[in-house]
């Protein structure tokens, strides 16, 4: 901690020798409906100085004192170039027009070509969300979480599914962020659609390698959502149709150009039709989930802006009074934003999120019900100092309150007993330094510390156990607010590129990143009632350390970006679980953990056309991630289930005419590592199958073609729409959801394998409109 | 009870998915034979069998090989002992162990060179306290379909307070073993420590006229970790993202051998459904 603001003070005072200079400072927005624009670039090429706006739209930049030529530039923009007097300091708010689409294709997109070459990002992905809503999903439905599984080093977890794999590393390893607001569940209706409102979304970043300090808490990825804030000019509506949801926006200004206010909704109706049927039970069941977004902000004078976010979101399943289930995220993120001066910007948010999930079952006439969740309080400090053109400093400090509901069990029934497996404590924290300097014309560096912390607090007890027990040894009792177990450690984060020429560069990365909190699940992924857990005295928190190198190319004139990634990550402490491991309802969950480690290294090739009627990009990914557990696999490394050995993606968008935009994936993944039968015996008269090494059986490769066309319809001033008709494996490819085994029904001596596939063609119609 | 995870699982599948189900060819790696064991202490004089048979190859729909020329015997915590006797088909029988709760029953095999021994505790025996039958339909339970309406047994018994207790419970229609469901309800006192369980018998449909035998096993923890794993391959849908990794049914049978041997006091009831 000392030496931490030793570091900060000499970055202070060594900043404070310039003299000469002057800051430009501002925000830029989008012209049209005045939402900040993130990640837009500001740019004085006299000096070679630039920077990027901030998540908030803030820029500043200082430079020695002159006149100079000014561009402002955002991807999917016109740019502008104007000429600023810079002998004294200057606040500059510009607004950029967004280009239309069918002169997008042929017009020079905005963005600086060579800024994926000189940055020092690696293994980062920047969704554009009109691509993302021009992409071919199931029904219809625009999907973040679909596009980003397109990427290289990002694998999806089962057919249609958004849950994701980053490098080798877990589903619970990405920390999916909305607004701030960590979002523990991302996933609607068993993971077939994404908490994301495509309406409601501005900007969708992963980062996969690289990590900034400023962020933590999980092992392998960010994926760092924005919401829209709102149109700050005028009153709007749009919405869409779809073949299982509809969505409505309504966006505004509070007070023209000091505040805005969205309210995004979405709903599927899949249970509407369900009441069509003749089956009297179908048509009492429910199945639907639905979304509200809601942001506001407001400008409190030059220096201060406030923002307040919220998201709402619920599935519910139920069947006649027989059986009910829901679950659903709740956050909401109050911030604001304080300028101390041209060079000093500062957000603090407070966040709170909650998770949980409801079970309730009617049986032999009485009511059983299960609920289990997790909630967080968060608060945090952000502050960013633009140093000069050389050095862009950041640093924070973040304090979260963790609270962990295992799983409470009730029931009507005299013959049961409730069980109520007793809430659990943490407090976690972290601050962080870190620095974005350029080092020479072509050397660029980011370096950074992160330190967190973590610590499980009473009430509670802390158990322990011998080997292969499933009752504790000791059992220590701890009061409230008593420390229970603590952990801490440093989590250095570092990034480089070297220009090579302007248009290539090498670019190095190295970052260990740590994770308190647990998901924990029998299953391979996703499931509402997967366990969220804290590092206790038993569970040590996972440690990861990824080393990346790259090599980024960008040919004819940048219209294609090119790169080559080679990673190897290495984690530490890693859950599996003991054979016939109980989970649920479970106070003695400690014992059914094993402990163990992880590998993950490839090499991923990215080619994207960003220019032009064609864009789009080709993706593949050559890699390995296993995993090793002394009491698994007689202690040998063995597969981690969704190693994928090839994974290749390509996605193309073509700019039609003035009226369609056509677009296709195609997807080809080899198949899951999973374990076969390798024999079989008789027991108690049950065939039962003999299995052999973990994982060392493959799926069949998974392939899939996704086509969509949009048709752009008559567009006035004050209203415009579209037709979106996509095609979800157009061609009927089954792939396997699933290979079970089981005895012939007609003949039980007769063993078979057998599988099923979730997804034949789908193809589905969505409208959309805006006025 | 069954896990509200799958069950969840299970309606939303039915709900939405076209489930484009269809059997595959598909080549599985052959595994080297081993011996497999079924062996059972009950309380009571007996006699016991032990089933000796051998693991095959995946696909093959032979019936099990049997073991035979094996030496087997059965042991106590008392000190008695016994030479099981070699019968067909590679079942050993006893004569003169008999099964008293509280004693650990230990087994020996001798086969082929090697060497494979076991040991189980019995529990106390649980008294079946009464049993009930309805009908149920679908209107009952949407998830029974029209070839399983029928009448279904309800059987109360009291559990001991304080203790972790395993039970399962096994079928027979007009003296018939109910064989696919066999090990299917197995469940512990986990949600009815000290109270009278009321347990719904699911697994079967009877109809008027089928005396139905209800069998209340007590069994210990290592029995009920083999059941509960042996169930869950035994469903194992291999390899869908909702499902575990497979693995061998947790044996409590040494050096390398597949199979259990238990010791369980069974308690029974008939009853004749009118």
């Amino acid at each position: 901690m000392k030496q931490l603001l030793l570091v900060l003070i000499g970055v202070f005072l060594a900043v404070g020798v310039f003299a000469q200079n002057a800051t430009l400072s501002g925000n830029l927005r989008d012209a049209k409906t005045g939402e900040e624009l993130i990640g837009a670039t500001v740019r004085i090429n006299a000096v070679q100085a630039g920077v990027s706006t901030n998540v908030y739209g803030f820029y500043s930049l200082t430079v020695p004192k002159g006149v100079y030529e000014v561009t402002y530039a955002f991807i999917g923009y016109g740019p502008i170039t104007e000429k600023v007097d810079l002998n004294a300091d200057v606040v500059k708010n510009a607004e950029l027009s967004p280009t239309e689409a069918q002169l997008q294709a042929v017009e020079v997109t905005g963005k600086k070509g060579t800024d994926n070459i000189r940055s020092t990002d690696m293994g980062l992905v920047k969704l554009d969300m009109k691509d993302v809503k021009t992409m071919p999903v199931l029904f219809g439905e625009v999907d973040v979480m679909k596009t980003i599984q397109l990427m290289p080093g990002v694998q999806q977890t089962g057919d249609g599914n958004t849950g994701f794999y980053v490098r080798g590393g877990g589903p619970d390893q990405n920390l999916i962020l909305l607004d701030e607001a960590p979002i523990y569940n991302a996933s609607h209706l068993l993971g077939f659609f994404s908490v994301f409102n495509g309406d409601a979304v501005k900007s969708v970043d992963l980062m996969k390698g690289a990590i900034p300090a400023q962020y933590g808490g999980r092992l392998s990825s960010v994926l760092d959502v924005t919401m829209n804030d709102g149109n700050s000019k005028e009153l709007k509506v749009h919405g869409g149709i779809g073949l299982i949801a509809s969505r409505l926006t309504i966006e505004g200004p509070i007070v023209k150009d000091k505040g805005s206010f969205i309210v995004s909704g979405r709903r599927t109706y899949a249970d509407l039709f369900l009441k069509l049927s003749n089956n009297d039970g179908i048509r009492s069941s429910k199945l639907y989930f639905y979304d509200l977004n809601v942001k506001a902000n407001y400008r409190l004078g030059k220096n201060d802006r406030v923002y307040l976010s919220g998201y709402l979101g619920r599935d519910d399943l139920g069947y006649k009074k027989d059986f009910g289930f829901d679950w659903g995220n709740i956050t909401g993120t109050l911030r604001w934003n304080h300028l101390f001066n041209n060079k000093l910007f500062v957000n603090t948010s407070f966040i709170a999120s909650n998770y949980d999930y409801k079970f309730n079952v009617a049986f032999d006439g009485d009511n059983i019900a299960l609920s289990s969740g997790i909630r967080e309080y968060n608060l945090k400090s952000d502050f960013s100092y633009y140093a000069n053109s050389k050095n862009t400093i950041r640093f924070g400090i973040n304090a979260i309150h963790h609270s962990f509901q295992p799983g409470t069990f009730t029931t009507t029934s005299a013959s049961m007993n409730g069980i109520e497996i007793p809430e659990k404590f943490a407090l976690e924290g972290a601050v962080y330094v870190s620095n974005s300097q350029k080092a020479s014309d072509r050397f660029n560096l980011d370096y950074g510390l992160r330190i967190s912390g973590f610590n499980l607090i009473g009430p509670g007890v802390a158990n322990t156990y011998a080997p292969g027990s499933d009752v504790p040894l000791t059992t220590a009792d701890y009061s409230s607010g008593q420390s229970i177990k603590n952990y801490w450690g440093p989590e250095p984060r570092l990034s480089a590129s070297y220009v090579l020429t302007e248009f290539s560069s090498v670019k190095a990365a190295y970052n260990r990143t740590r994770q308190y909190i647990h998901l924990l699940s029998n299953a391979g992924t996703g499931a509402p009632t997967d366990l969220w857990y804290p590092s206790t005295n038993n569970v040590q928190p996972l440690v990861g350390d990824q080393i990346s190198l790259g090599y980024f190319h960008n040919l004819k004139d940048n219209t294609y970006e090119t790169s080559v990634e080679v990673y190897y990550k290495d984690m530490q402490h890693l859950i599996d679980y003991k054979n016939g491991a109980d989970i649920l309802l479970n106070p003695n969950v400690e014992s059914q953990l094993l402990y163990g480690k992880g590998s993950a290294y490839g090499v991923e090739l990215f080619v994207k056309k960003t220019k032009g009627k064609l864009t789009g990009w080709i993706g593949y990914t050559l890699s390995r991630s296993d995993r090793t557990m002394a009491e698994l696999n007689n202690g040998s490394p063995y597969p981690n289930r969704y190693d994928r050995t090839h994974d290749a993606s390509v996605v193309a968008m073509y700019q039609l005419n003035e009226k369609w935009k056509l677009s296709a994936a195609w997807v080809l993944a080899t198949g899951n590592a999973v374990t076969y039968p390798e024999g079989r015996y008789e027991y108690a008269g049950q065939v039962v199958s003999v299995y052999g090494e973990r994982n060392s059986s493959r799926m069949p490769p998974y392939n899939r073609l996704d086509l969509s066309a949009t048709l752009q319809g008559r567009k006035t001033a004050k209203f415009s729409s579209n037709w979106n008709f996509a095609i979800y494996n157009a061609y009927a490819r089954q792939n396997p959801y699933l290979i079970g085994f089981r005895q012939n029904a007609d003949d039980p001596s007769v063993t078979e394998a057998y599988q099923v596939a979730l997804f034949s063609i789908i193809p589905s119609v969505t409208y959309n409109f805006e006025f | 009870m069954e896990n509200p995870g799958k069950l969840f699982l299970a309606a939303s599948a039915i709900a939405i998915l076209c489930g484009c189900e269809k059997v595959i060819d598909l080549p599985v790696a052959d595994s080297t034979p081993r011996l497999v064991v079924e062996g059972n202490v009950f309380d009571g004089p007996g006699p016991f069998t032990v089933h000796l048979t051998r693991s095959a190859s995946f696909y093959n729909s032979d019936p099990p090989p049997s073991v035979q020329g094996a030496h087997v015997r059965i042991s106590d915590s008392a000190g008695n002992s016994e030479d099981l006797s070699e019968g067909a088909n590679g079942v050993y029988t006893s004569s003169s162990i008999v099964g008293v709760p509280g004693r650990t029953y230990s087994l020996e095999v001798e086969s082929e060179g090697k060497t494979y021994t076991a040991s189980n505790t019995m529990p106390e025996p649980d008294p079946i306290d009464s049993m009930t039958y309805e009908y149920l339909d679908s209107t009952d339970y949407a998830f029974l379909s029209a070839q399983d309406f029928g009448d279904f047994i309800t059987m109360y018994h009291t559990d001991q307070a304080g203790i972790a207790d395993f039970y399962q419970v096994r079928l027979y229609k007009n003296g018939a073993l109910d064989k696919p469901n066999i090990t299917k309800n197995t469940y512990s006192d986990q949600f009815f420590d000290g109270l009278q369980n009321k347990e719904l018998l699911l697994a079967h449909p009877f109809h008027a006229g089928d005396t139905v035998t209800v069998e209340l096993w007590s069994i210990d923890h290592v029995a009920y970790d083999f059941y509960t794993t042996l169930n869950s391959v035994s469903d194992n849908n291999g390899g869908g993202p909702f499902s575990g990794v497979p693995e061998n049914p947790i044996t409590n049978i040494s050096n390398g051998a597949y199979g259990f041997f238990g010791a369980s006091a069974v308690t029974r009831s008939t009853v004749v459904i009118q």
